[in-house]
């Protein structure tokens, strides 16, 4: 078989005809979306009744498919992390660390919760990675607000000073005692965030859908190269 | 001679951060009794929650994929809980990532609300915990349309929905009142709003524990109320303590004093820093006029 024919074949099976399959369902679901439901307490007509039903089996299947990437995804990267750190003689005591850890929190996910009742699993995952995190967290604030200072304490331009004023503003509405003093910075603190913030965000969002269904159009008529061409071209 | 703005202005990271520490852990030790006047978001939530008749059905979603979200906003959630309880509401806790299983067990046994750990409530007949439920929105979606469905008839024990006696008339969200959701990016509320929102369902408030600014498109209509911030946090705590009294320490009320010292000192480190680079300027200045007064 030429490499071309063997391209072409695991094409087909592999994703045009997921594609097809799943170019349905999300239709099936956009027209859901932008569909008014029945008012409550109403009899559904018989089309309603078979979108209904399409709908509710566009949901399971795309539950399915979620359930099995996420185990597939948390399979290879387990792997992958194990990969990675894997017992070196340089990194031995913390590589046996990991590995003994990735084992526990796997066993402990699938049968710990079920057994007795899981509370010894659930303090050790509280007392490592919550505390971790948490102080993790934590340490990222303090860092952050070092740099924030040097850089508004340096206000030279219009933006920066812009920048820092809203900054300022809006902290104040996060201090109780400034707004116990004057209630008016809540109303200017949220004002900010809601306007130009809550703008420029959705912006950034709206920018990141348009995008997103650009490749997915394109992916959908062969245009975006995907993994097998990309394994086809490294062989 | 290094003069006094100086050292604020050459201090090393690390050196800032403890002092900042310092300055946040000083309500830890000492409340200062600061006055927390609550805003109207967080009114509102309040409000949404006592509007819901006693019996009345709380679904709580969780995607926090991260406990120590959980850890850090630990007596936020047991706000919540025991604002439910007190209220006599019945709770079903939505698993939708890996980890928020054990943030559910630990704020019902934690703050003794949940039956043999100091409460009243049972689990099955007054709380149950689905198993995980992958698929973010899509899972969202079709568990506001078949709760019985998605779980696949089992909860997070592997015991049988038919045998919990909360879950005998619920089937889906036409059958709840309450609905809001643990996620900590702008996303995840979005998806709230599009599927636990009264959009599909006219029965349902949903109130969240986002900030506002993710939510202000749909506040007032689809949200009906936020905790929003550290602020947020405080004033719900004040309110609930007010109504009903807490019976723990609150921790959020700490945090919001730490962070007006905190602020207070940040504040004053930026105006040092301003005096700072103003002297700076004025010296650099200062040689030129006296070259220019020479020419």
């Amino acid at each position: 078989m030429t490499t071309t024919t063997q391209l072409t074949t695991r094409r087909t099976y592999q994703r045009t005809i997921p594609l097809a399959i799943l170019s349905f369902f999300i239709v099936v679901l956009v027209v859901e979306y932008f569909e008014a439901n029945a008012p409550a307490g109403q009899p559904k007509t018989a089309l309603q009744v078979f979108q209904t039903d399409l709908l509710g089996m566009a949901n399971t299947a795309a539950l399915l498919v979620q359930i099995f990437a996420t185990c597939t995804l948390l399979l290879w990267q387990s792997r992958r992390v194990y990969r990675r750190t894997g017992l070196r003689r340089q990194i031995y005591s913390s590589s046996v660390f990991l590995a003994v850890f990735i084992f526990f929190m796997a066993l402990g996910l699938s049968q710990f919760e079920k057994l007795a009742p899981g509370a010894n699993y659930r303090l050790l995952y509280m007392t490592f990675i919550g505390t971790l995190t948490a102080t993790a967290t934590g340490i990222k604030f303090l860092h952050h607000a070092f740099w924030t200072f040097r850089l508004f304490a340096a206000v030279t331009t219009l933006e920066s000073a812009t920048l820092f004023i809203a900054w300022f503003l809006t902290y104040a509405r996060e201090m109780v005692l400034t707004v116990a003093l004057w209630p008016g910075f809540a109303l200017i603190g949220d004002t900010i965030e809601v306007i130009p913030f809550s703008a420029s965000s959705r912006a950034l969002l709206l920018s990141t859908a348009v995008a997103a269904i650009i490749i997915a159009a394109r992916a959908l008529v062969g245009r975006e190269p995907g993994l097998i061409d990309m394994e086809m071209v490294e062989k | 001679m290094t003069e006094w703005h100086e050292y604020i202005w050459k201090m090393r990271p690390e050196h800032l951060a403890f002092v900042m520490l310092i300055a946040c852990l000083i309500p830890t030790f000492f409340t200062l009794g600061i006055p927390i006047p609550p805003g109207y978001l967080s009114t509102d939530y309040f409000n949404s929650v006592e509007s819901i008749p006693t019996g009345g059905i709380v679904v709580i979603g969780a995607n926090i994929y991260d406990i120590g979200g959980y850890h850090g906003h630990r007596d936020l959630w047991g706000t919540q809980f025991y604002h439910w309880v007190r209220k006599g509401l019945k709770i079903i806790c939505v698993v939708l990532d890996t980890t928020s299983q054990i943030a559910f067990i630990d704020v019902f046994r934690r703050y003794g609300l949940e039956k043999g750990y100091g409460g009243t409530y049972e689990y099955g007949k007054d709380f149950m915990i689905t198993p995980f439920i992958p698929g973010e929105e899509t899972a969202m979606a079709r568990f506001a349309a078949d709760i019985w469905g998605t779980c696949a008839g089992r909860d997070w024990y592997g015991t049988s929905l038919t045998e919990l006696p909360l879950m005998a008339n619920i089937r889906s969200f036409a059958d709840v009142h309450l609905t809001t959701f643990k996620a900590y990016s702008g996303t995840h509320i979005e998806m709230a709003i599009r599927q636990w929102s009264s959009a599909n369902f006219p029965n349902v408030k949903l109130v969240a524990t986002h900030a506002f600014e993710d939510l202000a498109y749909a506040y007032g209509t689809r949200v009906m109320g936020t905790i929003s911030g550290t602020r947020g946090n405080a004033e719900y705590a004040y309110m609930v303590r007010a109504k009903y009294g807490l019976p723990f320490t609150n921790e959020e009320v700490i945090k919001i004093e730490g962070r007006v010292t905190e602020g207070l000192l940040m504040w004053i480190a930026i105006a040092v820093g301003f005096v700072h680079l103003q002297i700076e300027r004025q010296r650099r200045a200062a040689p030129k006029v006296k070259e220019e007064a020479r020419a």
